[in-house]
């Protein structure tokens, strides 16, 4: 119904057109006699836009366009459910399997760095990068010679050291092992050989001395890094009961493969000192 | 004219309708588009005209691409649907406007569209032939009294029966500026509805 002009040229009296009205306006909710003042017409305008019928325009088109969206669906829908779901599982299976490799590999070698069965290059270098982390791994030349009996005795700063602590834990060298780092010091240079008093020591004076002994003084000199020699072997052999190769006892099979006799004469539990 | 009380809904059958248009169900699938066919199809014919049901067909087909990931109720479920016609359509403006000679915008301007009247079905089907005539008219008066930012927005909350904040999401505008554009182009419709027949 419209609103009648107070004149020609003005503007029907229209109220201000509130939030809620205009949104009732434009869901076409208003019928034209309850429309605001001025909106009347637009109330009936809008509610019949809004007024569309339910059911398709064409059904020839409506069959064409539902048939091909239903195709669509049952092609797109399953495909990635199925896809997904493998990829998941592979990607959790091939996890698994990673992970499980890891843990074989390092539980294998860790177990045989701990026996020392790495060759010789890898069990240096493991042994000494767990050295500086406070575990005791088995070095390459451990049992070989004497050499790394020195290693335990003179690379140290005189509190300790790796193979040291074998022997501190094995309960009978640690004052021993100072008794007997403190005969190189404390020795002259018109004093005997060397191995001689160290066997001395080491055996609460039983030790026989011989012409061989001097081999000690030499492997004492013998630098850190040489490898395992023949006089090596000899030192260790004529010396089983040598302290500073109570640290063998941490080695018992590389020791014995190295250099045999090593352990036969000692009495030190195959328990102590172990890796741990 | 009646009043009308609620727009067509599926109320409490839209989740179930939905699952099973999901799993490909071809009722399913047919329920939904009855359902919103005719609106979309008016929404585009009055801004692209002929171009409307081509362009309806777009909308379906990116409906059902999509309808797998699909979560939400029956407004969300509506709101989407105009989301890509909406988007179908600026496409259609952008690749008209690549091609001068073919332009497609009379609808738009109203007063030339000549387009055929659906012929919906349904129980009545004189009856609906009617709404839809009396529908289709009236959209094309408000497309023709109107901007086309105003006009987008009224059809969008007419046609498409969306809440303002969804109207502001579809055409990329704040909440404010739909307030204010829909204030504005219902302003004018009663400007130029209610103007005494002697000034028009």
């Amino acid at each position: 119904m419209r609103e009648p002009s107070i004149a020609r040229g003005m503007r029907p009296n229209r109220h201000p057109l509130d939030e809620d009205s205009a949104s009732r306006l434009l869901q076409g909710l208003v019928h034209p006699d309850d429309a605001p003042p001025g909106y009347g017409a637009v109330a009936g305008l809008l509610s019949s836009a809004s007024q569309l019928p339910l059911g398709p325009v064409d059904e020839d088109a409506a069959a064409t366009t539902v048939a091909a969206m239903v195709e669509m669906i049952r092609d797109a829908s399953p495909a990635p459910r199925i896809s997904r779901r493998k990829a998941m599982l592979g990607k959790l299976l091939a996890g698994k399997a990673l992970a499980a490799v890891a843990v074989i590999g390092l539980t294998a070698s860790g177990a045989a760095a701990a026996t020392g069965s790495l060759p010789d290059p890898a069990q240096n270098v493991v042994s000494g990068a767990l050295s500086h982390v406070g575990v005791n791994v088995p070095h390459p030349n451990h049992g070989k010679s004497a050499d790394h009996r020195k290693d335990g005795t003179d690379h140290q700063d005189g509190t300790g050291n790796e193979a040291g602590d074998d022997n501190a834990n094995s309960g009978d060298g640690n004052g021993m092992s100072t008794t007997v780092s403190s005969l190189k010091d404390n020795r002259s240079d018109t004093a005997g050989p060397l191995g001689q008093d160290v066997c001395k020591v080491a055996s609460d004076g039983k030790c026989v001395h011989d012409e061989k002994g001097k081999s000690g003084e030499h492997h004492d000199s013998t630098p850190p890094s040489s490898g395992p020699s023949d006089d090596h072997g000899k030192s260790a052999e004529e010396h089983p009961e040598a302290v500073p190769g109570d640290d063998h006892a941490t080695t018992p099979t590389t020791g014995s493969v190295q250099t045999g006799e090593d352990h036969s004469g000692r009495d030190v539990p195959s328990g102590e000192g172990k890796p741990e | 004219m009646a009043t009308p009380t609620t727009r067509n809904s599926l109320g409490d059958q839209f989740q179930g309708i939905l699952a099973a248009a999901q799993d490909g169900g071809e009722w399913a699938v047919a329920i939904l588009y009855r359902w919103l066919h005719p609106a979309v199809v008016s929404y585009l014919r009055a801004r692209a005209g002929d171009e409307a049901e081509d362009l309806a067909s777009e909308t379906w087909v990116a409906v059902a691409r999509g309808l797998a990931r699909f979560s939400g109720d029956e407004a969300a479920f509506r709101s989407w649907v105009f989301t890509i016609a909406h988007r179908r359509l600026i496409d259609h403006h952008r690749a008209s406007a690549r091609r001068p000679r073919t332009r497609t915008l009379h609808a738009t301007e109203g007063d030339d569209y000549n387009g055929p009247i659906d012929l919906p079905a349904g129980d009545d089907p004189a009856r609906e032939v009617l709404d839809a005539a009396a529908g289709d008219e009236a959209v094309r008066r408000i497309v023709a009294l109107l901007p086309p930012d105003q006009a987008e927005i009224v059809l969008l909350r007419v046609v498409g029966g969306l809440p303002m904040e969804d109207v502001a999401a579809i055409t990329g505008r704040r909440p404010g500026t739909v307030r204010v554009l829909q204030h504005r182009a219902l302003k004018r419709l009663a400007d130029r509805l209610e103007r005494p027949v002697d000034e028009m």
